[in-house]
């Protein structure tokens, strides 16, 4: 069987849409329904090969595992229900203030194109195909940042985005050429980082590969194009770069850093202590002073992003396993939350600034509490998954005798539990104004089957997080065995 | 005879040249994507030196990906960069700080 099956479809699919776009170009949802229908298919096809054992194809440079499996499957189905969301949003974009109509085909091949390069990312087996990924994916959300093209900041987040990416992709490259010449092999399962042997030059390499991953990571020292992008990009193309992206950027962080140094040193196990808990400190403490709630929703997004690499600094089976966890669970959280947010208008804008939520769980009350639901999640309050997340992170640093580590995690989450508690404050105890300029988007010409669909599956999206927070076993059980495989 | 250690550091100054060119200027966002092909031009020359004093091919086969990944990525840039012109009129660095906070 055809291991590499999923991503031919994909690439296919894409061209697919581009076609179909060309032959109905006024009906836009045919092109919706046609990569959705095939998304579907893909993640079918994919699901069957569950058995096939690990392998690899194309001379090593592809490695299909069961770490690829779920990871690959988490961003198709999180990329399906992206695009369904998208939807009400894209199709009423002609009718907002400071946007024109973004309501076109070629959106969906973006997207689609954008999730193959993410795909060949996670089932990279050399440097090759891990950096042929990443900039496949990263090339079409440039593009996809500056979706709305008339508006100025759409275009300046763009532009930082693209600066600022290429510079991490370049740096990125320059460590992979020294590892090379280290090691003498692309190959990522030959590579043996062996760092007293190799001496500085692959230590040297390394450094620079760990600066291009924590970029596309979105972690400290290198966040500062996440709020911008946050804030400049078309909310639904923020909700795609907060979820699916991230899971895709963990799979680089998996491939290129966790598989391929095998035994944990000293050097390395500094700059990734740092990096996490530099993430935790700084995104929580700076999250706090946002008065913007995209920008703010972008510092959540690096601590939570510090979790993660704190799962992997642990370099055990149930660290990785831990942190796969976390990066799904937290996709789910920020594909909820943005998607609610991108259904919200303000005087007939997108939602910026936190007091435009004033009043919100008043008027909408059902929708109040989807939100009230993901800021607990975020918050990591029991009975949700992000606690469950939270904790299986902290249980296996702490199993690793990182206690310190362990607790600067937990204080600082606790003050940043302050802040996603301020979102439900302005939401239910500002009684002040009765805000009027507030409307839902769905709602606004008479609920059809469809906005109600969409409502359905947003909701049922954020009761998941309840679920799993109430019983996260099959997802933990299929992380933990994804990794011992 | 042209050692290793000549070709890193050669192409060590050239990776120098493309991040400071970018952070130093302030005048025009062109000239970023210039230092954007410089520090791959540096990738590349560090490749092409390890995989001849390796004896090994793989190093200038991603040579090749790497020079057409960069194409592709200065005709997204320079189309973005025209996006920007368009609605701001200007491509000056010090220009694009709307977004802050």
């Amino acid at each position: 069987m055809l291991i590499a099956l999923p991503e031919i479809l994909t690439l296919a699919l894409a061209l697919l849409v581009l076609i179909v776009d060309l032959c109905f170009e006024k009906r836009v949802w045919v092109s919706m329904s046609v990569s959705l229908l095939g998304l579907g298919a893909i993640l079918i096809v994919l699901l069957n090969m569950a058995d096939t054992p690990d392998q690899s194809a194309f001379y090593g440079h592809y490695q299909f595992d069961q770490v690829a499996l779920l990871l690959k499957a988490s961003t198709i189905l999180l990329t399906m229900i992206a695009i369904v969301y998208a939807y009400s949003y894209l199709s009423h974009s002609a009718a907002f203030s400071e946007t024109e109509d973004m309501f076109r085909g070629e959106y969906f091949t973006l997207i689609i194109l954008a999730l193959l390069g993410m795909m060949v990312l996670i089932s990279s087996g050399s440097m090759i195909t891990a950096y042929l990924g990443l900039e496949m994916s990263s090339l079409t959300l440039y593009g996809l940042v500056a979706w709305n093209k008339r508006h100025f900041i759409s275009s300046e987040a763009s532009v930082k985005y693209f600066v600022l990416g290429s510079i991490a992709s370049g740096l990125l490259l320059y460590g992979m050429s020294l590892v090379y010449g280290a090691t003498g092999t692309l190959l990522l399962n030959d590579i043996t980082f062996d760092i007293q042997q190799s001496g500085n030059l692959l230590l040297f390499g390394l450094v620079f590969m760990l600066v291009g991953i924590s970029f596309k990571l979105g972690v400290i020292p290198f966040h500062m194009w996440l709020p911008d992008v946050y804030h400049g990009a078309p909310i639904v193309v923020t909700t795609f770069l907060s979820s699916v992206a991230k899971v895709a950027m963990f799979g680089l962080l998996f491939r290129l850093w966790a598989e391929s140094i095998e035994e944990s040193h000293q050097q390395t196990d500094m700059m990734l202590k740092i990096i996490a808990l530099g993430s935790i400190v700084l995104g929580n403490v700076v999250a706090i002073a946002q008065k913007n709630i995209r920008r703010l929703l972008a510092y959540s997004s690096i601590a939570h992003m510090g979790f993660v690499v704190l799962g992997v600094l642990v370099a055990s089976e149930e660290g990785y396993s831990s942190a796969l966890f976390y990066v799904i669970i937290y996709a789910l959280m920020s594909l909820g939350v943005f998607a609610l947010l991108s259904f919200f208008l303000f005087k007939n804008r997108e939602i910026n600034e936190l007091e435009e939520l004033k009043g919100l769980g008043y008027r909408y009350p059902w929708q109040g509490f989807l939100l009230l639901v993901l800021m607990f999640s975020l918050a990591s309050i029991p009975p949700t998954a992000g606690f469950y997340a939270k904790l299986l992170v902290l249980q296996s640093v702490i199993g690793a005798d990182l206690i310190i580590e362990a607790v600067i995690a937990l204080i600082f989450s606790v003050i940043g539990s302050f802040y996603y508690l301020r979102v439900v404050r302005y939401m239910y105890f500002d009684k002040t104004s009765n805000n009027e300029d507030l409307t839902f988007v769905l709602s606004q010409k008479g609920w059809n089957s469809t906005d109600r669909i969409i409502m359905l599956i947003l909701s049922g999206n954020i009761l998941l997080l309840i679920l799993l927070g109430i019983y996260p076993t099959p997802l933990i059980e299929w992380s933990v065995a994804a990794m011992l495989y | 005879m042209v050692e290793l250690i000549d070709v890193l550091i050669f192409s060590a100054l050239l990776l120098m040249i493309g991040i400071g060119g970018i952070f130093l200027n302030r005048k025009n966002l062109i000239i970023i994507l210039l230092c954007i092909e410089l520090i791959l031009l540096a990738v590349n020359t560090n490749f092409i030196a390890f995989a001849y004093f390796l004896n090994d091919l793989n190093g200038q086969i991603f040579v090749f990906f790497i020079l057409t990944v960069a194409a592709a990525e200065a005709a997204i840039g320079l189309a973005i960069l025209l996006l920007l012109f368009r609605n701001k009129g200007s491509l000056a660095v010090d220009d694009i700080s709307e977004l802050k906070g």
